[in-house]
């Protein structure tokens, strides 16, 4: 729990991830990325080797060991 | 009982989002796993999810595999040619190449617990289907001057591929005259050029260019690209273009079918932008063509030739999860060519979108389109595209067309002749058929188009000459007289056959014409 005056905080989650992705380590064209606050229609997301669809998509929570993969679709035909 | 509240005042107010899938998260094939993959709102393990696109793989491919269908609810797979698959490093054809290989090329089959070979008599493994096969790959690098050659990144793709054959084809081929003489045995070098009509309307005959005029390969391409006046019309270009290169290049190696990796995605956006691109006559070829002997072409080689589209229905979500979990590499699209300009990459987005939130609308789309009889008959082929041409559509544009200016300087230039642009003398100029009588509804839009915006490179309403064609756009007639075909009948007389013009044909039967009104 959080004293008081101290802003709330809650456990890492993947839309945290993809936040922190665009900001810090993206270097060009986020937008092909990320789309407001969820990934670009075309990528799939893959927490441990599971769509992200049946894991919460963006509020499930990263623990220590986890693999997540972002794949583009996109790649024509 | 839930109710609306305010959801910035109450986290709790907020709707629940609907789960992206039916039932539970177990396997609803197995029903003993736990889920790994969402698929139309169903759920699979990984152990299920890959031997599903292959049964759907090989759903739409194998019955297309044989000449004849026959009777046999399962007959033996017999091709009567050779296999082309047209490679072009995206994830489609990395797919439909991994699927094929395994499927039908490995040579390894797979045994029982005896150590015999699995399948009957019938099963694939156990017989070559086709003769031989070749990968093709259209290097496009050439239409855009800067663009980055991955010829070599694609040759290393195939190389984990044992036993297939790679062709080479490269976008600017199709200006070649060397690859035309090598596909089909025509020596004629001439090169036909487009001349986009003065008033800026449908064109009004093609210009055989002259030797001296003639462009390398590479420079026609781009002059023709150049001339197009918009980006949907050069999208639909290339795609033209890669597709009656790979078709050429099939039919002339005897190939009995050419298999192209397009997903039930990519087929929905092609479907749909064919149809906003006034291609809906030949709607029924975005699925499947099927080339007879000899046809289109004076080529004369080879059989017929089947394009094949086995991945239509395998969503580019299937796609990806199983070049994913199969190790498949794919090399995508470098970052100048990724974006796909006009209406097909507008309609691309379009689909990709929904389809994240309703994943059915693509099967939806291409079930529909399936349906879909193009309204009037097929009155031959269309001289660019090489698909079914409408019956009286000049006629139609005809009735529909305003030909005036409100600038009276311009009007004056479209009514009056410019010889000071001509490269040809009037008198020495060849009559020419129409070209608009002999491009299907699609092709004359995409050389005619105007866009709403102001292009910097737009063409102005001045006579555009020599802008290269493909080297399959024959004139069927040019009007120059041709060789006169002497015939000697029974009796001894001697017939002289000489090719009429247009003007000439015409003017023998003025007398039974009915006047306009």
């Amino acid at each position: 729990t959080n004293g008081p005056g101290e802003a709330k905080t809650k456990p890492l989650d993947v839309q945290y991830l993809m936040h922190y992705l665009r900001s810090r380590l993206l270097t060009e064209r986020p937008e092909l990325f990320m789309e407001g606050d969820t990934v670009r229609p075309g990528i799939l997301v893959l927490i441990n080797d599971t769509d992200w669809e049946l894991e919460g998509e963006g509020a499930y929570e990263i623990s220590d060991g986890d693999e997540i993969v972002f794949i583009s679709t996109l790649h024509g035909g | 009982m839930a109710s609306c509240g305010n959801p910035i005042a109450d986290d709790g107010a907020l709707m629940p989002s609907r789960p992206k899938f039916d039932k539970g998260k177990y396997c609803i094939k197995c029903k003993l796993n736990l889920g790994n993959i969402v698929i139309r709102h169903a759920v699979y393990c990984r152990d299920c999810f890959i031997p599903l696109v292959t049964v759907k793989f090989r759903r739409a491919l194998e019955p297309h595999v044989n000449a004849n269908t026959g009777t046999s609810k399962r007959p033996k797979l017999k091709a009567s040619g050779s296999l082309i698959l047209g490679f072009s490093g995206g994830l489609g054809s990395a797919v439909l190449l991994d699927l094929v290989y395994k499927s039908y090329l490995a040579g390894h089959p797979p045994t029982d617990e005896n150590g015999d070979p699995r399948g009957g008599i019938n099963h694939p493994r156990n017989a070559n289907v086709w003769t031989t096969c070749a990968v093709c790959y259209v290097e496009v690098s050439g239409a855009f001057p800067e663009a980055h050659d991955s010829t070599e990144e694609i040759r290393s793709t195939l190389a984990s591929y044992a036993n297939l054959e790679f062709i080479l084809l490269r976008l600017e081929d199709a200006f070649d005259a060397s690859w035309w003489c090598r596909v089909t045995g025509s020596s004629d070098m001439s090169q036909l050029a487009l001349e986009l009509g003065k008033d800026g309307l449908p064109t009004e005959g093609l210009i055989l260019a002259r030797s001296s005029n003639t462009l390398p390969p590479k420079d026609a391409l781009r002059a023709f690209l150049t001339a197009l006046p918009t980006s949907t019309a050069v999208s639909r270009a290339i795609q033209i273009l890669i597709r009656l290169l790979l078709l050429f290049t099939a039919q002339s190696r005897g190939a009995s079918h050419l298999l192209l990796g397009s997903s039930l995605t990519t087929l929905a956006v092609s479907l749909i932008s064919c149809v906003a691109q006034g291609g809906g006559h030949a709607i029924r070829e975005e699925f499947q063509e099927h080339w007879p002997p000899g046809s289109s072409s004076r080529i004369g080689l080879g059989g017929s030739v089947r394009v094949v589209r086995p991945l239509r229905d395998v969503t580019i979500k299937e796609c990806t999860a199983f070049a994913w979990w199969n190790g498949i590499r794919v090399l995508g699209r470098p970052g100048l060519m990724r974006a796909i300009a006009g209406i097909p990459g507008l309609t691309k987005d379009f689909v990709v979108r929904l389809e994240k939130d309703y994943p059915s609308t693509v099967s939806t789309i291409a079930r529909t389109c399936a349906k879909l009889e193009p309204k009037g008959v097929s009155v031959g082929e269309c001289w660019f595209c090489r698909r079914h041409l409408q019956g009286g559509l000049a006629d139609w544009k005809a009735r529909i067309s305003i030909r005036s200016h409100p600038d009276p300087k311009v009007a004056a230039q479209l009514t009056s002749p410019s010889p000071t642009l001509c490269s040809v003398p009037p008198e020495q100029a060849p009559q020419l058929p129409s070209l608009d009588t002999h491009l299907c509804y699609s092709c004359v839009t995409m050389f005619t188009s105007r866009s709403s915006r102001k292009l910097s490179s737009a063409p102005s309403l001045v006579h555009r000459l020599d802008t290269p064609l493909p080297r399959w756009v024959e004139s069927k007639s040019t009007g120059v007289p041709s060789q006169e075909a002497v015939l000697v009948s029974d009796n001894g007389e001697l017939w002289v056959r000489n090719q009429q013009s247009e003007g000439e044909s015409r003017k023998s039967i003025t007398d039974f014409l009915l006047p306009d009104h």
